[in-house]
């Protein structure tokens, strides 16, 4: 790869808690098996009709009305992730052309983030509107030295039969091989690109960001939270009363929940983060000694709503396919159906927000969709 | 005592030493086992993961035909003195009585057998038997069920698998292949039409990405016939698929200046 302007060199080292990865060998953090037979267990009731009592019904706890206005904002920019990139595009031996296979529900813009941050050209994706517009395509690199960023291919195409010319015209250009490009889409985005436009020939081998992990999840945490926080906070699991953050003597959280977070949000950061928020509750009647404590309850199963109705899930998919979508959009890219009833639905039960009046998945009900689309055999994406 | 009545007592047991009570268990045990996996399974199976699904229906006549079995080989000897000369009897018996009177329906039951280890058709799959099309149900002993797209039941004597082709669509697979056909009139652009159709299909959100695309084009003698074969995810879905499919095929060939024209049966 063709170094650009950057000043954060760093080479990789043993403890970085993301790497680039292939993005085929990709497996998702482990569960600890308490937590794997409780999920089961949690299914196996929904499947039968009977759903366990949320915790949200312990009387001593509240949703802090604060976090809901945290929750619909945006998970603290992955520093580990960005560090990740900067080691790529430090390294000469890349090729060329490298594509990243973004995990989903990415709320920060990560690559552009990043490129911003490096002083790195972007392509941006034509308009919107002319993405079906029946005019010729042509698509031109913007010339120059250093690497060309495309931080969303998300928004070259629409998955319609008239929606795929832009995509086209882009790839044919990047196969000219006229400029270094590191080019990004999510997981969805790829698999779906891979079946219509073969991109996977142009642009073989993507690299992923390898999953978080316990330790790293607690250390990202760690990190953030005092950046993100209203006030100075406690964080503390409510069934234990245990630090969320503290350590055992061999360096080691002396509970599961940060393995559950990793596994639940299948390693990926933002995800995690947004699972953690929903997870955050603050006593009714708080003592002296918590009045600044923030209690962590157990991680809920959640399912979708409708058992899973194929309407909904197909909404959710082509979200997740073009990373976030306007309502009028919406509707071309779907089978002939009324999305407008089911998009209240899915936004007033946190599974899709709007912003802008486009629609997108929430990060934190990611796991439950992902696992929805696999339970109705949808063609899923690599990351997980 | 004469010879045939000693024979007859040494074939059945005595009647003073035949537990009927154990043998009314085992029935209505087995029956019940039967129900509770013939209801039970198609019911997870509607619910659960789709990967489970053809499985689970799958797995109802097998079980069946095991219980079967298993209550036959456990009754058997509670009635009848098991040596080669009785069962040679009871045979032989069994043979006049199943010419004369159970011959269709035994040879539905022994169709039902074969079908197992042949598998013309599983529960879950999609047969056309005559000129039925449907979603097979469920297998019993004596006939299996069809849903058909029109959401009718027929019910097909097993007796077919001896002398009608079964056509199986997916063939234990989870999808199958969905075709729609359009006819054009000769006169256009035939360099853009094929990768729009298959733009067409590549862009549903019904469709599967394990299996290929393509478009097949041949001049017929009314028109250009474009005939394009994608599989969807979930074969249940094959009818909205088609559909979509089959509307915005339509669009496409609009878009780019095509004229459809009546199929050649309607044409005459």
């Amino acid at each position: 790869m063709t170094t650009g302007p950057d000043t954060h060199a760093a080479p990789e080292r043993a403890d970085d808690p993301i790497t680039l990865v292939d993005a085929e060998q990709i497996t998702p953090p482990p569960w600890p098996q308490k937590a794997a037979l409780q999920a089961v267990l949690s299914r196996t009731r929904q499947l039968l009709g009977r759903r366990r009592k949320p915790f949200m019904d312990d009387d001593r706890l509240r949703r802090p009305a604060w976090l809901d206005e945290v929750i619909q904002q945006r998970s603290p920019v992955c520093t580990p992730a960005l560090n990740a990139l900067t080691r790529l595009l430090n390294d000469s031996n890349e090729p060329d052309l490298r594509l990243i296979m973004l995990p989903p529900c990415d709320d920060n813009a990560l690559l552009d983030t990043w490129a911003a941050r490096h002083g790195l050209d972007c392509l941006a994706p034509p308009e919107h509107g002319a993405l079906l517009a029946d005019e010729d395509v042509s698509v031109t690199l913007p010339e120059g030295d250093g690497v060309l960023v495309i931080p969303d291919l998300g928004g070259w195409f629409l998955r319609h039969h008239h929606g795929l010319r832009h995509v086209r015209a882009l790839l044919a250009q990047l196969g000219k091989g006229a400029r270094a490009c590191i080019i990004g889409c999510n997981s969805w985005t790829w698999a779906f690109l891979c079946k219509a436009v073969q991109i996977d020939l142009i642009l073989p081998a993507p690299l992923t960001f390898s999953p978080l992990e316990e330790m790293a999840l607690r250390r990202w945490f760690a990190d953030e939270m005092p950046e993100t926080a209203p006030i100075d906070r406690r964080f503390r699991l409510s069934d234990s009363g245990r630090d969320l953050l503290a350590l055992d003597e061999r360096g080691r959280p002396d509970h599961d929940y940060f393995r559950q977070l990793a596994a639940r949000s299948l390693g990926i950061p933002w995800v995690a983060w947004h699972l953690w928020q929903r997870s955050l509750r603050e006593r009714i009647d708080p003592d002296e000694d918590d009045r600044d404590t923030l209690w962590v309850v157990a991680l809920e199963e959640i399912s979708l709503p409708g058992d899973g109705q194929t309407e909904f899930l197909l909404i959710l998919h082509a979200l997740l396919i073009h990373g976030a979508l306007p309502g009028e959009t919406l509707s071309q890219v779907l089978p002939d159906m009324a999305p407008g009833p089911l998009l209240q639905a899915l936004e007033s039960n946190g599974y899709i927000a709007r912003h802008n009046g486009w629609f997108y998945c929430q990060p934190g009900a990611y796991p439950a969709i992902r696992r929805g689309l696999e339970a109705a055999g949808f063609p899923m994406d690599l990351y997980g | 005592m004469s010879e045939s009545a000693e024979q007859g007592a040494q074939l059945v047991r005595d009647l003073q030493n035949i537990d009927f009570v154990e043998i009314a268990l085992i029935l209505v045990g087995t029956w019940l086992a039967i129900m509770v996996v013939r209801h039970t399974l198609p019911w997870l199976a509607e619910r659960g993961p789709s990967q489970t699904r053809l499985i689970l229906m799958g797995a109802v006549p097998v079980f069946r035909l095991l219980a079967l079995i298993v209550a036959i080989v456990w009754i058997t000897p509670l009635v009848i003195r098991v040596t080669l000369e009785n069962f040679l009897v009871i045979a032989g018996a069994a043979s006049v009585a199943i010419g004369f009177a159970f011959k269709d329906y035994v040879s539905s039951l022994i169709a039902g057998v074969v079908a197992l280890f042949e598998k013309p058709w599983r529960p879950g799959d999609w047969v056309t038997v005559g000129d039925h099309y449907g979603e097979v149900q469920s297998v019993g002993m004596r006939a299996l069920t069809l849903r058909t797209l029109h959401d009718d039941i027929i019910t097909v004597p097993l007796l077919k698998l001896w002398d009608s082709n079964i056509v199986n669509a997916n063939d234990g697979a989870r999808t199958l292949m969905c075709v729609v056909d359009f006819y054009l009139h000769p006169d256009h652009d035939t360099a853009q039409m094929p990768q729009a159709l298959k733009d067409v299909a590549l862009t549903s959100a019904w469709l599967g990405y394990d299996r290929p695309v393509a478009v097949f084009v041949e001049q017929t003698r009314v028109g250009t016939h474009y005939e394009l074969r994608a599989y969807p995810f979930e074969m249940r879905d094959q009818g909205p698929f088609r559909s979509d499919m089959t509307l915005r095929g339509k669009a496409a060939i609009r878009a780019l200046g095509g004229m459809e024209i009546s199929a050649p049966a309607a044409a005459g």
